[in-house]
């Protein structure tokens, strides 16, 4: 005949009036069953889950009043074998250890008592017989010294204007992008990779014209480092959520980017909020804007290799001089990386 | 003095006369098991999982359309599966069958009903089973669904532990396909299951509309719903109050639940913990007459009878008594002794063998 509470309400009643010991006990019960059925599930796959040394200490205390079965006995003896095992080659490594540093610490004396009685040798020696000789070639090396700091003076001088002349050479190059890139300043002189960035802004804005972008304002720019940069008005006080197309727009400009694939794009992804309300609470909203935005990128460079996507939260650090409705901004900044 | 109430006992079969509130469940359990060959039903402790099946669904079956199996884990799921069998099948007719699909197969030759094997309790299976235990059964479950054979399966499990389950929806991938969730009941379906069962009971509801909301309210947990089980504790509280209200008055009348009786809102705090402590006071007191001092030795018993999560646990009466003899050197008599009064003051059950 088996007998149970006639309801878990009273399980719950009954639980609660155990002492804390008794309910001590039957958690160390509960793990000691979990511990050896996972135990013997990974055994099947040659692997073994044993009991530690604390859990061993933990159950001691109760084993007694636990009773456990046979196969479970044997479990227990054979954990503690094992921590046995691991203990005694922990302390056999630990002897070898204490061993070894002894024996180094011999030697080195040793060498350091040898190397005293070799100094001596040397220098009494050497204020004999080796000090006119030390002098000569002290003089023969300081010879060769001046020679090659006067070599690489020289170097030197060729490489500044050799710089110069490249230096000329890409301000050139500036002032031919100045005109083609119109009222955009490029404010780097190493241009080298600024005509990628624009023939990616081209193919940028190509594609967004075929794309329904009514409602999204954004302007191009570039940065202090060189970077190719798109601001775009997304979020407003009333719109706390990317829409469709707002997706869509991010979705496509990451495509563009990722079609490229001779090029390694870095893109860092900013998101600004206006400096209205608390700052705590900016800092949260521009969390959550950051991570919507980022979640369609990523999902756009899911198998991309070629770039890599940074994402900042900037809150409202950041304002801009003027409209503080274009302080709430989400940035995208392109550079390519050599 | 006899309760006409269930107290914590779920509803069976022969109580469809007095059980009430749950027409839509019922209707929706019995259209689930026609569509599909496994429904899970589950749903909070205490929301009448195990009447819903055991009462409202066996009444909506007739006995040739249906061969019911009511497995519970005990102390093995398989074991207990052959044992179930073994019980409606013919002499000796499972013997030497060791696969679920094959024996399946044999019983239902020998009935040509369908065959509905009820798993009440499922989470034992997973709170108190092994993982090996676990795996054997989802394996035999798959293997039988494959099989095509004229058997549903009916899952009851407590809804906290339904994550336990993802093991075994890999190896039945349709485990989740149909399941219906029992909810607390509301207030129109509280007031049939008051009114109703004091019908049934024989008792006078005065005013109705003013002192079934009274009872409802009384019981009720601000924030959670009214427990079926407080409110079983509670008729019966009332019941007695009156029995002693009308021998006090020396009338001769109809048991009746009154305003006056149920009070004007009083709040009924600890229905359960008062129900076993007064329980058990009559236990201790019937010991102390037997020269038994401790009156912590009932307490030691249903100790017994709880996991270390609060759920209750089933447990053999002979290993219970070498249990409790072996480890606080409790009389098996006495633990005998205690066992059946304790069932009969309706704080444990006995499962049936």
């Amino acid at each position: 005949m088996r007998i149970e509470l006639s309801h878990d309400l009273i399980g719950k009643q009954v639980y609660a009036r155990l002492s804390a010991d008794e309910k001590a006990i039957r958690k160390a019960a509960r793990m000691l069953k979990d511990s050896y059925e996972l135990h013997t599930s990974l055994s099947e796959e040659g692997k073994s889950r044993l009991l530690n040394r604390e859990e061993l200490i933990f159950l001691s205390s109760y084993i007694k009043d636990i009773q456990p079965e046979p196969k479970m006995v044997a479990y227990l003896e054979k954990s503690e074998e094992a921590v046995q095992e691991a203990e005694e080659a922990e302390k056999k490594r630990l002897k070898d250890e204490i061993a070894l540093r002894e024996k180094q610490r011999q030697t080195a004396r040793r060498f350091n008592v040898l190397l005293g009685v070799v100094l001596t040798g040397l220098i009494a020696y050497g204020s004999i017989t080796l000090f006119p000789r030390i002098k000569d070639a002290i003089d023969a090396r300081d010879k060769a010294v001046k020679e090659k700091i006067e070599l690489e003076k020289e170097k030197e001088n060729t490489e500044k204007e050799l710089k110069n002349e490249i230096t000329k050479k890409d301000s050139l190059v500036e002032e031919a992008l100045e005109v083609a890139l119109g009222p955009e300043k490029v404010l780097s002189t190493s241009a080298r990779n600024i005509p990628k960035l624009q023939r990616l802004k081209g193919r940028l804005e190509a594609s967004l014209e075929n794309l329904n972008t009514e409602g999204i304002r954004y302007k191009w720019g570039w940065t202090a480092k060189k970077e190719l940069q798109l601001i775009s008005h997304i979020f407003s006080k009333t719109n706390p959520i990317l829409n469709p197309e707002q997706k869509e727009y991010f979705k496509n400009i990451m495509d563009v980017v990722k079609n490229d694939s001779s090029n390694y794009y870095e893109v860092d992804l900013e998101v600004h909020t206006n400096s209205a309300g608390d700052y705590s609470v900016n800092g949260g909203v521009s969390l959550e804007r950051a991570a919507q935005v980022a979640r369609v990128l990523l999902e756009s460079l899911k198998d991309d290799k070629n770039t890599e996507l940074n994402i900042y939260s900037k809150g409202e650090s950041e304002p801009l001089n003027g409209n503080p409705n274009d302080d709430r901004r989400t940035v995208l900044n392109f550079s390519i990386r050599n | 003095m006899d309760s006409p109430f269930k107290f914590l006992d779920a509803y069976e079969k022969d109580d469809k006369d007095r059980f009430f509130g749950r027409t839509r469940e019922i209707a929706r359990l019995y259209n689930a098991l026609h569509a599909s060959n496994i429904v899970m039903l589950y749903g909070a402790s205490g929301t009448g999982k195990t009447s819903l099946i055991n009462c409202g669904l066996a009444n909506k079956f007739y006995d040739t359309d249906w061969l019911p199996i009511f497995i519970r884990r005990g102390d093995g799921i398989m074991g207990s599966i052959y044992r179930e069998l073994e019980k409606v099948a013919g002499e000796d007719s499972l013997k030497g069958i060791d696969d679920l699909s094959d024996q399946i197969q044999t019983l239902y030759k020998e009935h040509y009903r369908p065959i509905y094997l009820i798993f009440d309790q499922f989470e034992e299976l997973h709170v108190l089973g092994t993982q090996k235990e676990q795996k054997t059964f989802n394996k035999a479950i798959a293997k039988l669904l494959k099989a095509g054979l004229p058997c549903k399966i009916l899952i009851s499990i407590r809804e906290e532990y339904i994550a336990y389950l993802s093991e075994m929806e890999k190896m039945v991938p349709s485990l989740f396909d149909n399941r219906i969730r029992i909810e607390r009941m509301n207030d129109v379906n509280l007031y049939r299951v008051v009114s109703g069962t004091a019908k049934e009971a024989n008792i006078k509801i005065a005013t109705p509309r003013k002192t079934v909301p009274t009872i409802i309210k009384n019981i009720r947990i601000p924030g959670f719903g009214v427990e079926l089980a407080h409110l079983q504790i509670y008729m019966d509280k009332l019941y007695k109050k009156d029995v002693r209200r009308r021998k006090r008055k020396k009338e001769d009348r109809q048991i009746r639940f009154d305003s006056y009786l149920v009070g004007k809102g009083k709040q009924l705090e600890g229905v359960i913990s008062d129900f076993i402590d007064e329980q058990m006071k009559v236990l201790q007191a019937e010991l102390l007459e037997k020269g038994i001092e401790d009156m912590q030795l009932p307490w030691n018993i249903l100790f017994e009878l709880v996991t270390d999560d609060g759920t209750k646990l089933n447990v053999e009466v002979d290993a219970l008594k070498g249990r409790l003899f072996q480890k606080r050197d409790i009389d098996p008599e006495i633990t005998e002794f205690c066992v059946n009064r304790l069932n009969e003051l309706k704080v444990i059950r006995m499962l049936p063998t």
